[in-house]
C-alpha cells in the first residue's frame, strides 16, 4: 500500500514543465467483477421489454504536462456511471417457501482521479502507452431488484448499496491514439484495494474497461521552449 | 527495454494479486431467510440435514456497511427457526451470516417495507 502511495505522489512532483494541454473527455465503460462469482458483467446495452438499457458512460477533464521535453504525465478527473449484475437474492414467502430468485442490477456513480505516465511525447499524431495510479469513489450506488407486490403493497426493491461506498486505489493502463485536436484512448482501470465493506467480499475487485474520446481545448507552452 | 520489462513485471504482479481466487460458499442450500423481502420480523431457517443436531451455530445480521446489527448463538435443532426483528432499522439490504464449524455462509436479504 505504501509503495502505491509513493508511486501516486511521485506523479505529482512538478519539475520543469515545458507544455500543458487540457482535454475534455467522453467515455463508455464496462465493469468486470473479479473474485466475485455471484456478480456478472452487464452487457453494454440490450433491448428488453423496457427499451435500451445503456451501460456505463462518463465525462472528464484532463491536464497533460510535458517535463523537460522528455516525459509526459496526464492528470484526469472523471465522473462516470458503471453497471454490473449483482448477486442474486432468493425471494421467500412468510412460510419459507421459495418464490423466485432475482438478480439485481447495480448502478454506481463514480468519481475517479488518476495520473498516467506516458512512454513518449505527443507529436502531431501517434500512439502513447502509459501506466499510472488513481483513486475511485462511488458517490452513489443503487441496486435494483425490480418490483413486486408484498403484503398487498407494490414495492420497488431499489435501494442504496452502502457496501460499495469505499475509496479504492486503482492502476490505470492506457493506450492512446492522438491527432492534433482529438484523442482516442482505451484504458483499463484495475482495482488494487478492496471494493466492498463486506468482509465476505474482501477479495472482490473490478476491472473497468473504458473507451474514451478526448478533445483538446487549451494548450500552453513554456517560453523556455 | 529494462524499463518496459520492469513495468510489465509490476503490472503482472498487480493482475496476479487482483485475480487471487476467492472461495465463496453457496449459502442458499444451508439456510434461508423468510419472508424475503420482508417488513420488520424475519425468520432464519437452517437446513438441518447439513449438520448434526446440537452443533453450535453463530448467526449475525449486518447492514450494507457490514456493521453488526444483531448476533445470536444457538444449536442446530429440528427444526431450527430463529426470529429476529429489524423494526428499528432502515429499509434496504442486509446480510445474514451463519457460522458453523468454522465455515461462514452469507445471504443478502431485503427489508422492503416498514
Amino acid at each position: 500500500m505504501k509503495l502505491f502511495f509513493y508511486f501516486l505522489m511521485s506523479l505529482f512532483v512538478t519539475t520543469e514543465i515545458s507544455a500543458q494541454i487540457v482535454h475534455v473527455h467522453l467515455n463508455i465503460n464496462e465493469a468486470i467483477p473479479i473474485n466475485s462469482p455471484l456478480k456478472g458483467i452487464h452487457r453494454y446495452w440490450y433491448n428488453d421489454s423496457t427499451g435500451i438499457n445503456l451501460g456505463g458512460v462518463g465525462l472528464g477533464i484532463s491536464l497533460d504536462e510535458v517535463f523537460y521535453n522528455k516525459y509526459s504525465v496526464k492528470y484526469q478527473a472523471n465522473f462516470s456511471t458503471n453497471k454490473f449484475y449483482d448477486e442474486s437474492i432468493i425471494f421467500t414467502d412468510i412460510q419459507g417457501n421459495r418464490l423466485t430468485e432475482k438478480i439485481g442490477e447495480t448502478t454506481n456513480i463514480n468519481f475517479t482521479f488518476h495520473s498516467i505516465v506516458y512512454s513518449g511525447l505527443k507529436k502531431e499524431k501517434g500512439f502513447l502507452f502509459g501506466i499510472g495510479a488513481g483513486l475511485k469513489y462511488h458517490i452513489s450506488s443503487k441496486s435494483d431488484y425490480g418490483d413486486s407486490n408484498i403484503f398487498g403493497l407494490d414495492v420497488s426493491f431499489n435501494f442504496d448499496n452502502e457496501s460499495t461506498k469505499i475509496l479504492v486505489l486503482m492502476v490505470p493502463l492506457e493506450i492512446r491514439y492522438y491527432t492534433q485536436r482529438l484523442n482516442f484512448a482505451l484504458r483499463t482501470e484495475i482495482d488494487v484495494t478492496r471494493t466492498s465493506h463486506l468482509d465476505r467480499l474482501k477479495k472482490e475487485r473490478f476491472i473497468a474497461l473504458n473507451f474514451e474520446v478526448g478533445y483538446q481545448i487549451q494548450t500552453k507552452k513554456s517560453n523556455k521552449n | 527495454m529494462q524499463k518496459i520489462i520492469s513495468f510489465l513485471l509490476f503490472f503482472g504482479c498487480l493482475v496476479f494479486m487482483s485475480c487471487e481466487k476467492e472461495n465463496q460458499n453457496n449459502a442458499f442450500s444451508y439456510f434461508q431467510i423468510s419472508p424475503n423481502p420482508g417488513s420488520t420480523v424475519f425468520e432464519l431457517s437452517v437446513f438441518e440435514d447439513k449438520w448434526v443436531v446440537g452443533t453450535p451455530i453463530e448467526f449475525n445480521v449486518t447492514d450494507g456497511k457490514d456493521s453488526l446489527i444483531l448476533e445470536i448463538f444457538s444449536n442446530i435443532q429440528i427444526p431450527t427457526r430463529i426470529s429476529f426483528d429489524l423494526s428499528n432499522h432502515p429499509l434496504g439490504f442486509y446480510n445474514a451470516n451463519l457460522s458453523v464449524n468454522g465455515q461462514t455462509f452469507s445471504q443478502k436479504f431485503i427489508k422492503a417495507i416498514e
